[in-house]
This record gives C-alpha cells, structure tokens and sequence, in this order.
C-alpha cells in the first residue's frame, strides 16, 4: 500500500451527482486510465449509552474498506483506531447495551475503481439513507510511502483529471513528522474518509435523492 | 600333464573376493571355513561402508535445513528492523542485572529518535543473544524510496533487483525473486541495467562500484525532482527515472535525448 489522498469533487454547475461522477470517468479514461471494478466503503456511527460524567461523549465510528474486505475498523474522530476482523460487528450488536448505532446516519461511498501507471484512482459517490451527498476521489500511489515526498507528485496527477480543485496536504499527513508513514493498514485513509463524511452529514442537499 | 591341464576348468571371474577367491578351489577338507568367512566379512564391510555414507548425507541435509531455517528466520528480523526504523518506534531500555533496581531513565515520548539512539538498542538486543547475527541497513536515511539489490561477483555487478520499498522482494518459499507490480521499478531497472553496461566500456573495476553506488544515490529524490527539461513531475505516469553522469539532474526517459 502506498500513500493516499481522499478529497471531495464538487458537483459540477447544472449537473448531477451522476453526471459529475461520468464527466470525472470519462476524463480519467481519455488519460489512460483502465477500470478496474468497483469499491466501497461504509461508515456506522454508535452512541455510548450510560454517560456518568456529563461531558459530550465521543462517538464510534465503524468502518469497513473493500480493499480489507476481511478487516474492519473502529475510531473516534481524532483518537485511536482499532484494526480488527469482520467478526468486530457482531461483537458490537452484543455490546448494544453500552453502544447504540444510529442506523439513520449510516454512509456508504460505493463507485468505479482505475488505474494507472502506479497510480489507483477510485470515484464513488457518498449517500446517507438513500440520498446522494456528494462526490469522493481517492488516489493511491503505490511505489511511494512516506507522504510529504510525493505529495507534488500526486498533486500535479490530480490537477491532470479534476482541474483546480485540488486540496492541500491532508491534515492526517500534515500531523505526522517528517518522513514517518503510517503502516499499511489503511489507518490514514479511513481517518480521510471519516472526515470527508461528517464533513458531508453536515451540508444539507435539497432536491438530491438521486442514487 | 600338459594333457591334464586343459582339461582344468578357467576360475571364475565373478569372484568378489578376487585372488582370496581362490581358496574355494581347494580341495582340500579344512576343519576352518576361511572362504566362507572371508566373504561374510567383505559383505559386513561393504554394508558398513554404505551405512556410514547414508548418516553423512542425512547429517549434511539435516544442517543445510537448520541453515536454511536461521536465514528465513534472520531475513524475517531484518524486514521487521526496516519497517521499525522507518517507523522509529519507542523502545524500551535493558532493564537486566544492577541496573533494573536503579530508577529507570525517562524514555522519549516522541515517535521520532535520533538513529544513534537507535544503534544502540539494536547492538544491545545483538549482545543479549551472542549466536544473532544483526546487520543494519539505512538505504536511505530515514526516508524509504526503493529497494535495489545490487548483486555482484567480484566487482562485477551480475544483475539488479529493483522492487518497491513495501512490496515482498521473495515468494513464500524464501528461493524465487517475486515479480514487482509497480511500473516504477521496472523502468528503474531497465535504466540501471542500461547504466551497467555503459560503464563497463569505460571504467575501471575500481571506480565501476564507486560510479553506481553514487548513481544509485542520486534516487534519494526520486518523487520530489522534476524534470529539468519539460518541468513537471510526470510523465506518462512516470517520475524522472533518468539521471545524468555528469550533473545527476532528474530527466524523464523520453527527455534525455
């Protein structure tokens, strides 16, 4: 696994969500690009129950990549991850006493997989209950693994497929120290798909049921 | 008698024993059966020749297993070194003998610890177990490009692997080079294999290791040079693979000539 960048697409003018994801599909193929199959990735989120303190309790999050289809994750926004198998679910319905899953606030990104070169390049869309939130790009490159050295690299990718809007470093990387990447264990990229969901469950999309 | 001796008949050729053979042939009735015996000792000594020779090979094939076993289990330590120094995880201080009744020393609380630091608990780790070999290895300080094995005889280098830094270098069983899945690496070793042969025509043996380890070197930068003709980082999803003999400068393959 090397180094990954999630970042948001917005959806183009007087388009749809659908038609945003085909336009970014057809630029990545006149590139070069080679699909590859599907992907996705889904996020739950569990209340803890029984606050004795009275501060604000931090949620769980639970989180499953297609790429680890036999792993799953379990975070809190800006605190340990735990890496564990998929029998982690079913632990977390014998434990509904202590945490209860908001099921209406479920995310999924599901979407089109390519690659090219050494670069795998991943376009999903983000729904919540049904409801088409916006537009997420993933892009891996491969042969690199410390983050702050390709960074350009992956930029100037970018830049080559989704124009402008391009983002900075992600936060996750610009955290670490110099020349330290986290291990592959997809840690970091989940961190980036955690935040870009919240960052989505907070923007409202009037008009926008479309899957 | 010179009628009776052809009708002797010709002693047979088949006889193990050769000339001690012949003692069969006699017709003489002695109480001792030395023919008999002096075969079943030739069969005895024949069957401990065979047995001796049988435990040596197993004895050989039994160490060259165990060595087998110690240079999987040795290569095991030294991926996870290189994963743990890239990671400069904390380690814990030897806290054996006297020393575990005085207070222990403040440990870092930084993931990043200066290499020294690291050295040193390595070369204890290699002291606490006298038949363990450690090599270290930096290739690249701490930054991790890719992984070259440079395999030479003599000074002559007879080929190049070139893989990415986190990808497996050999199969399961430890024998066979695995196939690198990243483009990268193969155009890598293409253009170090290319590097070889040019030097080879004009340099001696001694400066031959010298020039491709300095070439070799030059990769440090491999994902952060762009190319010093068109500007950009990439090309056909490729970084500036191409550096010049002279200078170094990072070139795209294509924007070399």
């Amino acid at each position: 696994m090397g180094v990954t960048c999630v970042c948001q697409v917005p959806v183009a003018e007087g388009k749809s969500v659908q038609q945003s994801v085909d336009i970014v599909h057809k630029k990545l193929e006149q590139l070069g690009a080679v699909k590859q199959g599907s992907f996705w990735v889904d996020c739950e989120t569990y209340h803890p129950t029984g606050n004795v303190s009275g501060q604000p309790s931090k949620l769980l999050y639970v989180m499953h990549n297609s790429e680890t289809p036999l792993s799953c994750m379990g975070l809190f926004e800006g605190g340990p991850c735990l890496i564990a198998d998929a029998n982690f679910d079913v632990l977390m319905v014998k434990l509904k006493s202590h945490f209860q899953n908001a099921k209406a606030h479920k995310v999924e990104c599901r979407g089109s997989r390519y690659r090219y070169c050494d670069f795998l390049i991943k376009v999903g869309t983000v729904t919540m209950s049904s409801s088409a939130r916006g537009i997420s790009v993933e892009v891996e490159y491969c042969p690199c693994v410390v983050p702050g050295e390709c960074w350009n690299l992956t930029k100037e990718f970018m830049q080559s497929f989704l124009g402008p809007s391009v983002p900075e470093l992600p936060s996750v990387f610009a955290a670490k120290p110099e020349g330290l990447f986290a291990p592959s264990d997809c840690v970091d990229t989940m961190t980036q798909y955690l935040e870009l969901f919240n960052k989505l469950r907070k923007m409202q999309m009037p008009g926008s049921n479309v899957r | 008698m010179e009628r009776l001796s052809g009708l002797v008949g010709r002693p047979s050729e088949s006889h193990p024993l050769h000339n001690s053979g012949l003692l069969s042939l006699d017709p003489v009735q002695d109480k001792t059966p030395l023919y008999s015996q002096l075969l079943q000792a030739y069969k005895w000594s024949n069957k401990v020749n065979m047995l001796t020779l049988y435990s040596q090979l197993l004895q050989a094939y039994k160490w060259s297993n165990k060595l087998l076993q110690a240079y999987k289990w040795s290569n095991k330590l030294l991926q996870a070194y290189k994963w743990s120094n890239k990671q400069s995880l904390k380690r814990s201080a030897n806290q054996m003998g006297a020393s575990a009744k005085r207070r222990p020393k403040v440990q870092p609380s930084t993931l990043v610890l200066p290499p020294q630091y690291v050295d040193d608990v390595i070369s204890r780790i290699g002291r606490m177990f006298p038949d363990l070999t450690i090599e270290l290895f930096r290739p690249n300080g701490t930054s991790a490009v890719l992984l070259a094995i440079v395999v030479m005889r003599s000074l002559f280098i007879d080929r190049t692997v070139v893989r990415g830094f986190n990808e497996n270098v050999y199969t399961e069983d430890g024998k066979t080079w695995l196939r690198s899945y990243i483009n990268l690496s193969l155009s890598c070793l293409s253009l170090v294999s290319q590097t070889w042969l040019r030097s080879y025509i004009n340099l001696s043996l001694s400066c031959l290791s010298l020039v491709s380890q300095t070439w070799l070197r030059s990769y440090i930068k491999l994902f952060q040079s762009p190319c010093q003709r068109c500007g950009r980082f990439l090309q056909d999803g490729l970084p500036p693979t191409w550096r010049d003999f002279r200078t170094l400068e990072a070139f795209h393959d294509t924007c070399r000539m």
